[in-house]
């Protein structure tokens, strides 16, 4: 089926940005799945069978892409044919001191847990982790996609992060 | 003979209704039943087929010494008979290997050994049967009773499976159903069918728990609910955590204290804690439940029942939390507790959980019957017979992941992930000319792969001989509607469809099940070839009226003249060798006629889809 060949952005027929309505996203799906399912073709032909579980497996991999904001900025430079190596690390000495500090400061809350100080450093990541979505909001206006990745890299670290500290919080 | 039918000539297509039932193949109990969907007065709707006087059917076989087989209620009756062994709760070690079977509780007087491929058999005067043999007789007696009472021959069932059900589970209840001749429309999660009757009967929208604590399982939804979808959130359970342990802990309790039980079979106290447990809700706390066995008075204090159950109840509170949590909801968010299952007429479980959860607990529908009630509406759905719009999505219940170096599983689909889902992976060789490759397939939350479940061993045979690296082979993992795995290869640099050999980790294969079936087939022949040709003129039939439709509607504007016309052709060469008496005819028929017009159903599809994205709403298709 040529349906599957279009992007997901086009499948859904949403606007391709890195900000996305997730109500709007939801009722979208929502109705797809209700008309293209499996089971509205459960006693169709075999054919229709196959079809409907290719188009329903593919629409539930778009959601998964396109409501999760990692995915969908990956999403986004894949389709406009950006490929970097991952192994590849960004050049940066600012980020780089970024990352220092940051190790030193889960190693040194693994030996004694201030619970003050995690507050304030998720607070201090949110709003860097704001800043990295604007820049790479900023990049894809005058795609430039090369920056688009390396503010995606800080966007990836700032989430492991946040998770992590919450993660420390919770126990 | 058969009757002349009149058909309300409001109802159009009566002749393509179907006789569909939904199946809940419970570890105690199973039930069979079917809707109708036409019935004005609502209560009539839902008719539950019965064995003996009773709609719940025992999930119990006894085999004698020459090899008789007894299911659901005569089976039960044979319980103190000698010479016969007495099987319950299969359900327990479906999809188990040997060496599962050792970490559970499974306790009985049954004989057990390790058979093929490291599957458990039970030995009944030396004979063998697996789980899937014993569950197949348990669904060959319902499809049985269901047909004999309305002397039809059954088109297709849904049936249940716990939502925690991993992927060997699940094809083993498929197996069983294979070996029993019936045709499985869906494997429907148990907590999904009773959101699903639940959410018909009263029409509530919002946010569910499903807390469905059966005889051997315990499961967990979360589900929201809202006109015309029914969506799991996130699910969570227990496979082998029932009213079972309640009654294990009980009779353990029993014969630690009336020592003259240490003499009885283990079957038999079993019997007398259940019948305690049941009796138990209807006291107060203060009092004590009673019975008498053999002129000895057994006495069970409802107070000294709570202690024993407590650890119970709070493993299963346990799992509602996490079920919660990977929901993504908020506690505050969750209206309704829905209970289900017969262990949820102990009277405490409803205080606790209101108590704890600080919500509606919700037991309106007999919690015995509300997942048949909803397998039976799920049944008239998909068999077209109900056009109601309504549509149940899942997710999978338990992360898949891949074997890595160093015996790491390593995640490719997580779990609580919507289904139906596929997710492509590249492989590649690491030696030069190497020309197999092997992917062990595991299901679990764990790291190690040692402790998930090995789903089987998929062998990439025949890969080009290339330098190291070189292949590109795209491995495509592709989930179903009932959450099980078919996995398929395709070595990109040359196009080759890489050969697949799957072999599963421990159970029976394709081929055993085949075997099985064709050994069970002793019915006459005449029979057989006569029920071969009801169902190929059915579905001759309907694929005729489905076609039909199509071009009505869209021939002309999809199709060219030629390809009109081929199809067309095709048509009425099946129309005529309908009235041919000939199955193969019209199979062969059937068959050319699918793959003729398989571009213009793709067609279709692909079209009806662009029109839908281009403007339509929601608001239009509901």
């Amino acid at each position: 089926m040529d349906i599957l060949k279009k992007n997901f952005f086009e499948l859904f027929n949403i606007d391709i940005a890195v900000d996305i309505n997730k109500s709007e996203l939801d009722e979208k799906v929502k109705a797809l799945q209700i008309k293209f399912h499996p089971d509205k073709f459960a006693s169709g032909s075999d054919v229709e069978k196959r079809l409907a579980l290719q188009l329903s497996s593919h629409i539930n991999d778009g959601y998964k892409i396109l409501s999760d904001i990692v995915l969908r900025i990956e999403y986004i430079l894949k389709i406009n044919n950006f490929v970097k190596d991952e192994s590849k690390t960004i050049n940066d000495a600012s980020f780089l001191q970024e990352q220092i500090e940051y190790n030193e400061l889960e190693e040194s809350l693994k030996e004694h847990y201030d619970d003050d100080l995690v507050r304030n450093h998720l607070n201090k990541i949110k709003l860097l982790l704001k800043n990295s979505i604007e820049d790479i909001k900023l990049s894809f206006k005058s795609k430039d996609y090369e920056t688009m990745w390396q503010h995606l890299s800080k966007l990836r670290f700032y989430i492991k992060n946040i998770n992590n500290l919450i993660k420390m919080r919770k126990s | 003979m058969s009757l002349l039918q009149i058909s309300d000539p409001s109802k159009t297509n009566d002749e393509l209704k179907k006789f569909v039932v939904g199946i809940d193949l419970g570890t105690t109990n199973s039930l069979v039943a079917t809707y109708y969907e036409d019935c004005d007065i609502f209560d009539d709707r839902l008719k539950v087929y019965k064995d003996n006087s009773s709609g719940l059917i025992p999930s119990v076989v006894s085999i004698d010494q020459s090899g008789n087989i007894m299911v659901g209620v005569e089976a039960v009756n044979n319980l103190d008979k000698t010479n016969t062994t007495y099987i319950s709760s299969i359900k327990r070690i479906m999809g188990l290997s040997y060496q599962d079977m050792k970490s559970i509780e499974f306790i009985n007087d049954l004989k057990i050994i390790n058979g093929k491929n490291n599957l458990p058999y039970i030995d009944v005067y030396n004979n063998r049967y697996s789980a899937v043999e014993i569950s197949s007789k348990i669904l060959s007696h319902l499809k049985k009773i269901a047909e004999s009472q309305e002397n039809k021959s059954l088109d297709g069932a849904v049936i249940t499976v716990p939502a925690y059900f991993n992927d060997v589970q699940r094809q083993a209840t498929k197996n069983a159903a294979k070996l029993s001749g019936i045709n499985v429309l869906r494997l429907l999660n148990e907590p999904t069918a009773a959101a699903l009757a639940y959410g018909l009967e009263s029409e509530e929208t919002g946010s569910f728990i499903v807390y469905d604590f059966g005889g051997g399982t315990f499961d967990v939804s979360v589900l929201s609910l809202e006109k015309g979808l029914f969506k799991v959130l996130s699910t969570d359970g227990d496979t082998n955590l029932g009213g079972d342990d309640i009654d294990n802990i009980l009779s353990y309790w029993l014969i630690d204290n009336f020592l003259f039980l240490k003499n009885y079979k283990f079957s038999k106290v079993k019997e007398i804690a259940k019948s305690l447990k049941e009796s138990i809700s209807s006291i107060n706390d203060d009092e004590c439940s009673s019975i008498t066995i053999d002129n000895h008075d057994i006495v069970l204090p409802k107070k000294i029942f709570h202690e024993l159950i407590n650890p119970i109840l709070d493993r299963t509170f346990n799992i509602v939390k996490n079920a919660i949590f990977e929901s993504k909801l908020a506690p505050a968010d969750i209206k309704n507790i829905i209970l289900v299952g017969g262990s949820t007429r102990i009277k405490c479980i409803k205080e606790l959980l209101t108590n704890k959860f600080k919500c509606n607990v919700l037991n309106d529908i007999d919690p015995d019957k509300v997942v048949a009630h909803g397998a039976a509406i799920q049944a008239s759905l998909l068999s077209g017979n109900n056009k109601e719009n309504i549509l149940l999505l899942d997710v999978l219940p338990l992360s898949l992941g891949i074997e890595t170096y160093g015996g790491l599983a390593e995640k490719i689909i997580t779990r609580n992930t919507p289904i139906p889902i596929k997710l492509r992976k590249t492989f590649t060789t690491f030696k030069d000319g190497q020309s197999k490759l092997l992917i062990n397939v595991v299901q679990g939350e764990r790291e190690l792969v040692e402790d998930c479940n090995s789903l089987g061993e998929f062998i990439l045979k025949d890969i080009p001989s290339m330098v190291a690296g070189g292949p590109r082979i795209d491995v495509d993992f592709q989930i179903d509607a009932d959450g099980i795995l078919s996995v398929s290869a395709t070595e990109t640099t040359t196009g080759n469809s890489s050969f697949i050999e799957i072999k599963p980790s421990y159970g029976l294969t394709e081929a055993d099940i085949t075997r099985m079936i064709n050994e069970s087939n002793n019915s006459a022949e005449v029979d057989v070839q006569l029920r071969k040709l009801n169902e190929s003129i059915v579905e001759g039939k309907r694929v005729i009226y489905a076609l039909e439709q199509a071009l009505k509607s869209d021939g002309k504007e999809l199709l060219s003249k030629d390809e009109f016309n081929i199809i067309t052709d095709k048509l009425q060469s099946l129309k005529l060798s309908i009235t041919s008496e000939d199955s193969v005819l019209i199979e062969k028929n059937i068959n050319e006629l699918e793959k003729e017009s398989e571009f213009y159903v793709e067609r279709r599809m692909n079209n009806s889809i662009k029109s839908f994205i281009a403007g339509k709403g929601i608001d239009d298709i509901l």
